[in-house]
Protein backbone atom coordinates (compact mmCIF):
# COMPACT_ATOMS: atom_id res chain seq x y z
CA UNK A 1 0.00 0.00 0.00
CA UNK A 2 2.60 2.14 -0.38
CA UNK A 3 0.96 4.73 -2.29
CA UNK A 4 -1.99 4.23 -0.37
CA UNK A 5 -3.84 2.93 -2.98
CA UNK A 6 -6.34 0.28 -1.91
CA UNK A 7 -5.70 -2.57 -0.07
CA UNK A 8 -9.28 -3.92 -0.28
CA UNK A 9 -12.54 -2.93 -0.45
CA UNK A 10 -12.90 0.09 1.69
CA UNK A 11 -9.79 1.13 0.31
CA UNK A 12 -11.43 1.17 -2.66
CA UNK A 13 -14.56 2.66 -1.05
CA UNK A 14 -12.33 5.65 0.19
CA UNK A 15 -11.34 6.48 -3.36
CA UNK A 16 -14.63 6.16 -4.85
CA UNK A 17 -16.49 8.51 -2.55
CA UNK A 18 -13.54 11.09 -1.34
CA UNK A 19 -14.10 13.55 -4.16
CA UNK A 20 -17.22 14.32 -3.72
CA UNK A 21 -17.02 14.32 0.21
CA UNK A 22 -14.14 17.00 0.05
CA UNK A 23 -15.51 18.53 -2.15
CA UNK A 24 -18.80 19.47 -0.12
CA UNK A 25 -16.75 19.79 3.06
CA UNK A 26 -14.67 22.39 1.45
CA UNK A 27 -17.90 23.83 0.24
CA UNK A 28 -19.09 24.68 4.26
CA UNK A 29 -15.86 25.04 5.70
CA UNK A 30 -14.28 27.09 2.47
CA UNK A 31 -11.24 25.65 4.24
CA UNK A 32 -9.13 22.87 2.53
CA UNK A 33 -7.28 22.04 5.29
CA UNK A 34 -10.28 21.69 7.72
CA UNK A 35 -12.50 20.18 5.00
CA UNK A 36 -9.98 17.56 4.62
CA UNK A 37 -9.17 17.22 8.02
CA UNK A 38 -13.29 16.71 8.98
CA UNK A 39 -13.43 14.16 6.26
CA UNK A 40 -10.72 12.22 7.19
CA UNK A 41 -12.19 12.36 10.54
CA UNK A 42 -15.58 10.90 9.05
CA UNK A 43 -13.91 8.45 7.39
CA UNK A 44 -12.19 7.03 9.94
CA UNK A 45 -15.15 6.91 12.31
CA UNK A 46 -17.10 4.96 9.51
CA UNK A 47 -14.29 2.58 8.88
CA UNK A 48 -14.14 1.87 12.82
CA UNK A 49 -17.72 0.88 11.92
CA UNK A 50 -17.20 -1.09 8.88
CA UNK A 51 -18.46 -4.23 10.38
CA UNK A 52 -21.44 -2.45 11.36
CA UNK A 53 -22.29 -0.57 8.40
CA UNK A 54 -23.19 -1.67 4.94
CA UNK A 55 -20.57 0.81 3.12
CA UNK A 56 -21.25 -0.14 -0.54
CA UNK A 57 -24.95 0.41 0.32
CA UNK A 58 -25.03 3.04 2.19
CA UNK A 59 -22.09 4.27 3.31
CA UNK A 60 -22.10 7.34 1.29
CA UNK A 61 -24.85 8.59 2.51
CA UNK A 62 -23.75 7.95 5.96
CA UNK A 63 -20.83 9.97 5.27
CA UNK A 64 -22.33 12.69 3.79
CA UNK A 65 -24.60 12.82 6.92
CA UNK A 66 -21.14 12.48 8.95
CA UNK A 67 -19.81 15.41 7.10
CA UNK A 68 -21.87 17.84 7.62
CA UNK A 69 -22.55 17.31 10.98
CA UNK A 70 -18.67 17.41 11.47
CA UNK A 71 -18.42 20.91 9.37
CA UNK A 72 -21.96 22.53 10.76
CA UNK A 73 -20.25 22.01 14.35
CA UNK A 74 -17.11 23.09 13.08
CA UNK A 75 -18.49 26.28 11.36
CA UNK A 76 -21.46 27.49 13.48
CA UNK A 77 -21.44 25.54 16.85
CA UNK A 78 -18.12 25.92 17.86
CA UNK A 79 -16.26 29.06 18.62
CA UNK A 80 -12.42 28.92 19.74
CA UNK A 81 -12.05 30.68 23.18
CA UNK A 82 -8.66 31.80 22.56
CA UNK A 83 -6.26 31.98 19.79
CA UNK A 84 -2.07 32.84 19.94
CA UNK A 85 -3.39 35.56 17.45
CA UNK A 86 -7.02 36.82 17.48
CA UNK A 87 -8.77 36.68 13.92
CA UNK A 88 -9.21 40.48 12.73
CA UNK A 89 -12.96 39.19 12.30
CA UNK A 90 -15.36 36.71 13.17
CA UNK A 91 -17.46 37.05 10.22
CA UNK A 92 -18.65 33.24 10.68
CA UNK A 93 -20.04 31.64 7.77
CA UNK A 94 -22.86 33.80 6.46
CA UNK A 95 -21.02 36.62 5.46
CA UNK A 96 -23.23 37.52 2.54
CA UNK A 97 -20.63 39.52 0.48
CA UNK A 98 -17.79 37.58 0.69
CA UNK A 99 -15.79 38.07 -2.53
CA UNK A 100 -14.69 35.10 -4.19
CA UNK A 101 -11.20 34.03 -4.08
CA UNK A 102 -9.91 35.55 -7.06
CA UNK A 103 -6.35 33.96 -6.70
CA UNK A 104 -8.15 31.01 -6.96
CA UNK A 105 -9.60 31.56 -10.13
CA UNK A 106 -7.91 29.61 -13.73
CA UNK A 107 -6.95 31.98 -16.32
CA UNK A 108 -10.04 30.21 -18.44
CA UNK A 109 -12.81 31.60 -15.82
CA UNK A 110 -14.52 33.38 -18.29
CA UNK A 111 -15.52 30.28 -20.50
CA UNK A 112 -18.65 29.67 -20.38
CA UNK A 113 -18.68 26.23 -18.13
CA UNK A 114 -15.78 27.73 -15.67
CA UNK A 115 -17.83 31.02 -15.49
CA UNK A 116 -21.06 29.47 -14.59
CA UNK A 117 -19.06 27.32 -12.08
CA UNK A 118 -17.68 30.62 -10.23
CA UNK A 119 -21.13 32.12 -10.58
CA UNK A 120 -22.61 29.19 -8.52
CA UNK A 121 -19.77 29.15 -6.02
CA UNK A 122 -20.01 32.53 -5.22
CA UNK A 123 -24.04 32.16 -5.03
CA UNK A 124 -23.25 29.06 -2.67
CA UNK A 125 -21.18 31.22 -0.76
CA UNK A 126 -24.06 33.72 -0.05
CA UNK A 127 -25.94 31.34 1.44
CA UNK A 128 -26.01 30.60 5.10
CA UNK A 129 -24.80 27.15 5.85
CA UNK A 130 -27.29 25.14 6.56
CA UNK A 131 -29.62 26.30 3.55
CA UNK A 132 -26.15 25.63 1.44
CA UNK A 133 -25.84 22.14 2.88
CA UNK A 134 -29.16 21.45 2.61
CA UNK A 135 -29.50 22.78 -1.29
CA UNK A 136 -25.99 20.58 -2.07
CA UNK A 137 -27.47 17.19 -0.25
CA UNK A 138 -30.61 17.93 -2.66
CA UNK A 139 -28.62 18.28 -5.56
CA UNK A 140 -26.59 15.18 -4.96
CA UNK A 141 -29.74 13.02 -4.89
CA UNK A 142 -30.37 12.84 -0.55
CA UNK A 143 -33.79 12.73 0.17
CA UNK A 144 -36.09 15.16 2.09
CA UNK A 145 -35.51 13.31 5.36
CA UNK A 146 -31.77 12.53 5.13
CA UNK A 147 -31.32 15.94 4.43
CA UNK A 148 -33.13 16.33 7.49
CA UNK A 149 -31.25 13.45 9.84
CA UNK A 150 -27.96 15.21 8.36
CA UNK A 151 -28.75 18.90 9.40
CA UNK A 152 -30.51 18.09 12.77
CA UNK A 153 -33.91 19.48 11.72
CA UNK A 154 -37.45 18.61 11.22
CA UNK A 155 -38.20 16.90 7.82
CA UNK A 156 -40.31 20.12 7.29
CA UNK A 157 -37.75 22.55 8.29
CA UNK A 158 -35.19 20.78 5.71
CA UNK A 159 -37.42 21.59 2.76
CA UNK A 160 -37.76 24.98 4.12
CA UNK A 161 -34.06 25.27 3.80
CA UNK A 162 -33.89 24.10 0.40
CA UNK A 163 -36.47 25.55 -0.95
CA UNK A 164 -35.07 29.28 0.42
CA UNK A 165 -31.94 27.78 -0.88
CA UNK A 166 -33.12 27.39 -4.30
CA UNK A 167 -34.86 30.74 -4.57
CA UNK A 168 -31.83 32.54 -3.69
CA UNK A 169 -29.37 30.70 -6.04
CA UNK A 170 -31.59 30.74 -8.46
CA UNK A 171 -32.32 34.85 -8.27
CA UNK A 172 -28.18 35.36 -8.46
CA UNK A 173 -27.88 32.88 -11.40
CA UNK A 174 -30.54 34.36 -13.02
CA UNK A 175 -28.46 35.18 -16.19
CA UNK A 176 -27.77 31.33 -16.41
CA UNK A 177 -31.26 30.17 -16.38
CA UNK A 178 -33.15 33.39 -18.76
CA UNK A 179 -30.29 31.76 -21.11
CA UNK A 180 -30.03 28.26 -20.48
CA UNK A 181 -32.58 26.26 -18.89
CA UNK A 182 -31.68 23.68 -16.93
CA UNK A 183 -31.60 20.05 -18.82
CA UNK B 1 -44.77 24.19 4.49
CA UNK B 2 -45.00 21.32 1.82
CA UNK B 3 -42.47 19.15 0.22
CA UNK B 4 -40.79 21.59 -2.29
CA UNK B 5 -40.22 20.07 -5.41
CA UNK B 6 -38.38 16.90 -5.92
CA UNK B 7 -36.30 18.83 -8.73
CA UNK B 8 -35.14 22.49 -9.37
CA UNK B 9 -33.07 24.29 -12.08
CA UNK B 10 -30.80 24.88 -9.94
CA UNK B 11 -29.92 21.70 -8.16
CA UNK B 12 -28.24 20.50 -11.77
CA UNK B 13 -25.90 23.63 -11.31
CA UNK B 14 -24.73 22.89 -7.81
CA UNK B 15 -24.73 19.03 -9.05
CA UNK B 16 -22.27 20.19 -11.69
CA UNK B 17 -20.15 22.57 -9.49
CA UNK B 18 -20.28 19.84 -6.90
CA UNK B 19 -18.89 17.50 -9.71
CA UNK B 20 -16.11 19.90 -11.02
CA UNK B 21 -15.21 20.37 -7.27
CA UNK B 22 -14.46 16.50 -6.93
CA UNK B 23 -12.28 16.48 -9.80
CA UNK B 24 -9.66 18.21 -8.39
CA UNK B 25 -9.76 15.89 -5.11
CA UNK B 26 -6.56 13.83 -5.20
CA UNK B 27 -8.89 11.12 -3.51
CA UNK B 28 -5.57 8.93 -2.99
CA UNK B 29 -3.79 11.66 -0.85
CA UNK B 30 -7.33 11.40 1.52
CA UNK B 31 -6.89 7.42 1.63
CA UNK B 32 -3.29 8.07 2.73
CA UNK B 33 -4.53 10.95 5.05
CA UNK B 34 -6.35 7.70 7.24
CA UNK B 35 -3.82 8.18 9.73
CA UNK B 36 -0.89 6.52 11.01
CA UNK B 37 -1.07 4.25 13.94
CA UNK B 38 0.08 5.12 17.15
CA UNK B 39 2.59 2.80 17.48
CA UNK B 40 5.69 4.93 18.38
CA UNK B 41 3.71 6.76 21.32
CA UNK B 42 4.46 5.85 24.58
CA UNK B 43 2.22 3.32 26.26
CA UNK B 44 -0.62 2.19 24.09
CA UNK B 45 0.08 -1.09 21.93
CA UNK B 46 -2.29 -2.29 18.73
CA UNK B 47 -3.63 -4.44 21.43
CA UNK B 48 -5.07 -1.69 23.19
CA UNK B 49 -6.22 0.08 19.80
CA UNK B 50 -8.18 -2.98 18.27
CA UNK B 51 -9.67 -3.17 21.88
CA UNK B 52 -10.72 0.60 21.76
CA UNK B 53 -12.29 0.27 18.17
CA UNK B 54 -14.29 -2.59 19.78
CA UNK B 55 -16.49 0.19 21.14
CA UNK B 56 -15.64 0.11 24.73
CA UNK B 57 -15.79 4.16 25.76
CA UNK B 58 -14.17 4.40 22.17
CA UNK B 59 -13.15 8.16 21.30
CA UNK B 60 -12.14 9.37 17.57
CA UNK B 61 -8.65 8.84 19.07
CA UNK B 62 -9.00 5.08 18.65
CA UNK B 63 -11.27 5.43 16.08
CA UNK B 64 -8.65 7.07 13.91
CA UNK B 65 -5.88 4.32 15.17
CA UNK B 66 -8.49 1.58 14.56
CA UNK B 67 -9.35 3.03 10.57
CA UNK B 68 -5.76 2.75 9.84
CA UNK B 69 -5.71 -1.37 10.88
CA UNK B 70 -8.37 -1.81 9.09
CA UNK B 71 -7.56 -0.19 5.95
CA UNK B 72 -3.76 -0.51 5.99
CA UNK B 73 -3.20 -3.80 7.56
CA UNK B 74 -0.94 -2.54 9.64
CA UNK B 75 1.64 -1.42 7.08
CA UNK B 76 4.37 1.29 7.46
CA UNK B 77 3.68 5.06 7.89
CA UNK B 78 4.75 6.46 4.18
CA UNK B 79 8.35 8.14 4.78
CA UNK B 80 7.75 11.34 6.51
CA UNK B 81 11.37 12.91 5.36
CA UNK B 82 10.27 14.72 2.14
CA UNK B 83 7.29 16.35 3.72
CA UNK B 84 7.70 19.94 4.08
CA UNK B 85 7.29 21.75 7.54
CA UNK B 86 3.46 23.11 6.25
CA UNK B 87 2.70 19.36 5.72
CA UNK B 88 4.18 18.40 8.67
CA UNK B 89 2.69 20.63 10.79
CA UNK B 90 -0.56 19.64 9.41
CA UNK B 91 -0.33 16.35 9.92
CA UNK B 92 0.36 17.39 13.18
CA UNK B 93 -3.09 19.16 13.04
CA UNK B 94 -4.78 16.09 12.45
CA UNK B 95 -3.16 13.66 14.48
CA UNK B 96 -4.25 16.15 17.55
CA UNK B 97 -7.69 16.52 16.70
CA UNK B 98 -8.72 13.22 17.55
CA UNK B 99 -9.40 11.94 20.75
CA UNK B 100 -6.13 10.82 21.84
CA UNK B 101 -5.17 11.72 25.29
CA UNK B 102 -1.86 12.73 26.09
CA UNK B 103 0.44 13.80 29.17
CA UNK B 104 2.56 16.88 28.88
CA UNK B 105 4.92 17.85 30.97
CA UNK B 106 5.53 21.42 31.56
CA UNK B 107 7.79 23.69 32.59
CA UNK B 108 8.09 27.59 32.48
CA UNK B 109 11.10 29.41 32.15
CA UNK B 110 10.56 32.59 33.56
CA UNK B 111 13.79 33.85 32.66
CA UNK B 112 12.71 37.46 31.49
CA UNK B 113 10.49 39.31 33.41
CA UNK B 114 8.04 41.55 32.20
CA UNK B 115 9.08 45.65 32.14
CA UNK B 116 9.67 46.96 35.75
CA UNK B 117 7.67 49.88 34.74
CA UNK B 118 4.32 47.33 34.95
CA UNK B 119 3.21 45.63 37.86
CA UNK B 120 3.36 41.87 37.75
CA UNK B 121 0.09 41.09 36.45
CA UNK B 122 -1.75 38.97 39.27
CA UNK B 123 -1.89 35.75 37.10
CA UNK B 124 1.88 35.28 36.96
CA UNK B 125 1.96 32.97 39.80
CA UNK B 126 0.05 30.71 37.13
CA UNK B 127 2.87 30.49 35.08
CA UNK B 128 4.62 27.40 36.80
CA UNK B 129 5.79 23.55 35.98
CA UNK B 130 3.01 21.18 35.96
CA UNK B 131 1.58 18.54 34.11
CA UNK B 132 -1.11 18.73 31.52
CA UNK B 133 -3.64 16.09 29.73
CA UNK B 134 -4.61 16.93 26.30
CA UNK B 135 -7.34 15.67 24.26
CA UNK B 136 -7.67 18.09 21.36
CA UNK B 137 -9.05 21.26 22.33
CA UNK B 138 -9.69 20.03 25.36
CA UNK B 139 -7.50 19.88 28.08
CA UNK B 140 -6.64 19.73 32.11
CA UNK B 141 -3.87 20.84 34.29
CA UNK B 142 -2.27 19.89 37.18
CA UNK B 143 0.17 21.58 39.83
CA UNK B 144 1.17 20.71 43.35
CA UNK B 145 1.41 23.65 45.49
CA UNK B 146 3.82 24.47 48.64
CA UNK B 147 0.73 23.94 50.82
CA UNK B 148 0.26 20.67 49.79
CA UNK B 149 -3.08 21.36 47.43
CA UNK B 150 -2.95 21.53 43.91
CA UNK B 151 -3.90 24.33 41.55
CA UNK B 152 -6.19 22.52 38.71
CA UNK B 153 -7.44 24.23 35.96
CA UNK B 154 -9.06 23.02 32.90
CA UNK B 155 -10.88 23.31 29.30
CA UNK B 156 -13.65 21.05 28.67
CA UNK B 157 -15.24 20.08 25.72
CA UNK B 158 -17.89 22.89 25.45
CA UNK B 159 -15.33 25.40 25.50
CA UNK B 160 -15.29 26.67 28.81
CA UNK B 161 -12.55 26.84 30.97
CA UNK B 162 -12.85 26.23 34.56
CA UNK B 163 -11.15 26.01 37.67
CA UNK B 164 -11.28 23.78 40.31
CA UNK B 165 -10.60 25.91 43.38
CA UNK B 166 -11.69 23.70 46.25
CA UNK B 167 -13.62 19.95 45.95
CA UNK B 168 -17.08 21.88 47.14
CA UNK B 169 -16.08 25.37 44.55
CA UNK B 170 -15.53 25.46 41.05
CA UNK B 171 -15.11 28.17 38.63
CA UNK B 172 -16.40 28.35 35.11
CA UNK B 173 -16.04 30.44 32.30
CA UNK B 174 -17.85 30.44 29.07
CA UNK B 175 -16.40 30.59 25.84
CA UNK B 176 -17.42 34.12 25.37
CA UNK B 177 -15.50 35.35 27.97
CA UNK B 178 -12.67 35.18 25.32
CA UNK B 179 -10.74 38.20 26.75
CA UNK B 180 -11.11 37.01 30.58
CA UNK B 181 -7.38 37.37 32.20
CA UNK B 182 -7.77 34.04 33.90
CA UNK B 183 -9.12 32.68 31.13
CA UNK B 184 -6.28 33.16 28.58
CA UNK B 185 -3.95 32.72 31.06
CA UNK B 186 -5.55 29.10 31.82
CA UNK B 187 -5.44 29.00 28.09
CA UNK B 188 -1.91 29.38 27.65
CA UNK B 189 -0.37 26.96 30.43
CA UNK B 190 -2.08 24.24 27.74
CA UNK B 191 -0.76 22.82 24.73
CA UNK B 192 -3.82 22.86 22.25
CA UNK B 193 -2.77 21.28 19.35
CA UNK B 194 -5.51 22.17 16.58
CA UNK B 195 -5.43 25.99 17.56
CA UNK B 196 -1.87 26.18 18.02
CA UNK B 197 -1.32 24.38 14.37
CA UNK B 198 -3.46 26.25 12.55
CA UNK B 199 -2.35 29.44 14.13
CA UNK B 200 1.19 28.20 12.78
CA UNK B 201 0.06 27.62 9.10
CA UNK B 202 -1.74 30.82 9.41
CA UNK B 203 0.78 33.39 11.07
CA UNK B 204 4.11 31.81 10.87
CA UNK B 205 7.21 31.56 8.82
CA UNK B 206 7.71 27.68 8.88
CA UNK B 207 11.10 25.56 7.93
CA UNK B 208 11.98 22.37 9.25
CA UNK B 209 15.28 20.72 10.19
CA UNK B 210 16.74 17.15 8.49
CA UNK B 211 16.17 14.01 10.95
CA UNK B 212 17.57 10.45 10.59
CA UNK B 213 15.47 7.66 10.01
CA UNK B 214 13.39 6.98 13.54
CA UNK B 215 14.57 10.69 14.87
CA UNK B 216 12.06 12.76 16.08
CA UNK B 217 10.98 15.59 12.81
CA UNK B 218 11.67 19.30 13.97
CA UNK B 219 9.66 21.67 12.51
CA UNK B 220 10.52 25.66 13.51
CA UNK B 221 8.15 28.15 13.51
CA UNK B 222 8.56 32.11 13.66
CA UNK B 223 6.02 34.41 13.99
CA UNK B 224 5.33 36.52 10.99
CA UNK B 225 2.96 39.43 12.06
CA UNK B 226 1.43 41.60 11.73
CA UNK B 227 2.37 42.25 15.87
CA UNK B 228 2.11 39.74 17.93
CA UNK B 229 -0.93 40.25 21.02
CA UNK B 230 -0.93 38.99 24.09
CA UNK B 231 1.08 36.20 24.55
CA UNK B 232 1.93 35.55 21.36
CA UNK B 233 4.34 32.62 20.77
CA UNK B 234 7.23 34.26 18.55
CA UNK B 235 9.17 31.16 17.99
CA UNK B 236 7.77 27.70 18.30
CA UNK B 237 9.67 24.45 17.77
CA UNK B 238 7.91 21.29 17.70
CA UNK B 239 9.01 17.32 17.55
CA UNK B 240 6.95 15.29 16.17
CA UNK B 241 6.57 11.35 16.24
CA UNK B 242 8.08 10.43 12.60
CA UNK B 243 5.15 7.82 12.58
CA UNK B 244 2.18 9.56 13.97
CA UNK B 245 3.66 13.16 13.91
CA UNK B 246 1.99 13.64 17.85
CA UNK B 247 3.93 16.48 19.61
CA UNK B 248 6.53 14.79 21.63
CA UNK B 249 7.96 18.30 22.45
CA UNK B 250 6.63 21.81 21.89
CA UNK B 251 8.81 24.97 22.91
CA UNK B 252 7.04 27.94 22.72
CA UNK B 253 8.83 31.51 23.75
CA UNK B 254 5.98 34.03 24.35
CA UNK B 255 5.96 37.75 24.71
CA UNK B 256 3.58 40.09 26.78
CA UNK B 257 3.40 43.93 26.22
CA UNK B 258 6.06 43.21 23.59
CA UNK B 259 8.36 41.68 25.99
CA UNK B 260 9.57 38.24 26.36
CA UNK B 261 7.51 36.61 29.44
CA UNK B 262 8.68 33.21 29.49
CA UNK B 263 9.87 30.35 27.39
CA UNK B 264 7.34 27.04 27.86
CA UNK B 265 8.55 23.66 27.36
CA UNK B 266 6.04 20.51 26.50
CA UNK B 267 7.35 17.18 26.41
CA UNK B 268 4.86 14.29 26.00
CA UNK B 269 5.46 11.55 29.00
CA UNK B 270 2.40 9.49 27.98
CA UNK B 271 -0.28 8.53 25.47
CA UNK B 272 -3.09 7.37 27.83
CA UNK B 273 -6.70 7.26 28.44
CA UNK B 274 -8.44 9.94 30.41
CA UNK B 275 -12.45 9.47 31.31
CA UNK B 276 -13.79 11.91 29.95
CA UNK B 277 -14.81 13.45 33.17
CA UNK B 278 -11.46 14.28 33.76
CA UNK B 279 -11.49 17.34 31.37
CA UNK B 280 -14.69 18.75 32.61
CA UNK B 281 -15.00 20.90 36.10
CA UNK B 282 -16.99 17.83 37.72
CA UNK B 283 -14.85 15.13 37.65
CA UNK B 284 -12.54 17.55 40.04
CA UNK B 285 -15.32 18.32 42.73
CA UNK B 286 -17.55 16.99 45.06
CA UNK B 287 -21.14 16.25 44.12
CA UNK B 288 -23.00 18.88 45.60
CA UNK B 289 -19.99 21.77 44.61
CA UNK B 290 -21.01 24.84 44.20
CA UNK B 291 -19.97 26.08 41.04
CA UNK B 292 -19.45 29.87 39.64
CA UNK B 293 -20.12 31.24 36.62
CA UNK B 294 -20.27 34.57 34.50
CA UNK B 295 -23.95 34.80 36.06
CA UNK B 296 -22.05 35.79 39.53
CA UNK B 297 -19.10 38.00 38.95
CA UNK B 298 -18.53 39.14 42.13
CA UNK B 299 -18.44 35.45 43.74
CA UNK B 300 -16.41 34.54 40.79
CA UNK B 301 -13.97 37.01 41.58
CA UNK B 302 -13.52 36.85 44.91
CA UNK B 303 -12.85 32.91 45.19
CA UNK B 304 -10.48 34.04 42.24
CA UNK B 305 -8.46 35.82 44.43
CA UNK B 306 -8.76 33.23 47.17
CA UNK B 307 -7.28 31.07 44.62
CA UNK B 308 -4.33 32.80 43.23
CA UNK B 309 -3.55 33.66 46.85
CA UNK B 310 -2.65 29.92 47.24
CA UNK B 311 0.31 29.94 43.94
CA UNK B 312 3.64 31.48 44.92
CA UNK B 313 4.60 34.98 44.47
CA UNK B 314 6.70 35.39 41.18
CA UNK B 315 10.14 36.80 41.88
CA UNK B 316 11.73 37.64 38.46
CA UNK B 317 14.45 34.98 38.15
CA UNK B 318 13.22 32.47 39.97
CA UNK B 319 11.21 29.12 38.85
Amino acid sequence: MGDGGPSDDRGAWVLATAGRAVAYARSLLRDPHDAEDVVQDCYCRLLAKADVYDLPRDGAKLLMRSVTNACINRRVRRRPVFRLVRPVADGGDEVPDDPPDAAARPADEHAAGRELSVAVAAGLRRLPVQQRAALELKSLGHSQQEIADALGVSVTNAGVLVHRARVALASHLAPFLDADPAP
Amino acid sequence: MSEPPDHHPVDDFVRQHLDREAATVDARAVLRRVHPVPAVEPARTRRLVWRWAAGIGVGAGAVAAACLLIVFGGGTPPAAHAATAAELVRDAKAAHSDATDRLYDVKVDRAAPPSRREPVPPFWPLLRDGRVWTRGEQFWFDSPLPDGRHGTFGRDGQGRVWVAVAPRLGLLYSPDETGEPLARVCNLMSLRGPTLMADMLDHYDLSREDAAPGEPLKVRATFRGPGPGEFAATRISLELDPATKAVRKAVQERLAGGEAVATFTFTLRETGRQPDAAYELRGHLDANARVVGPKDLPARDRARGEWLGRFPAWRPGTR
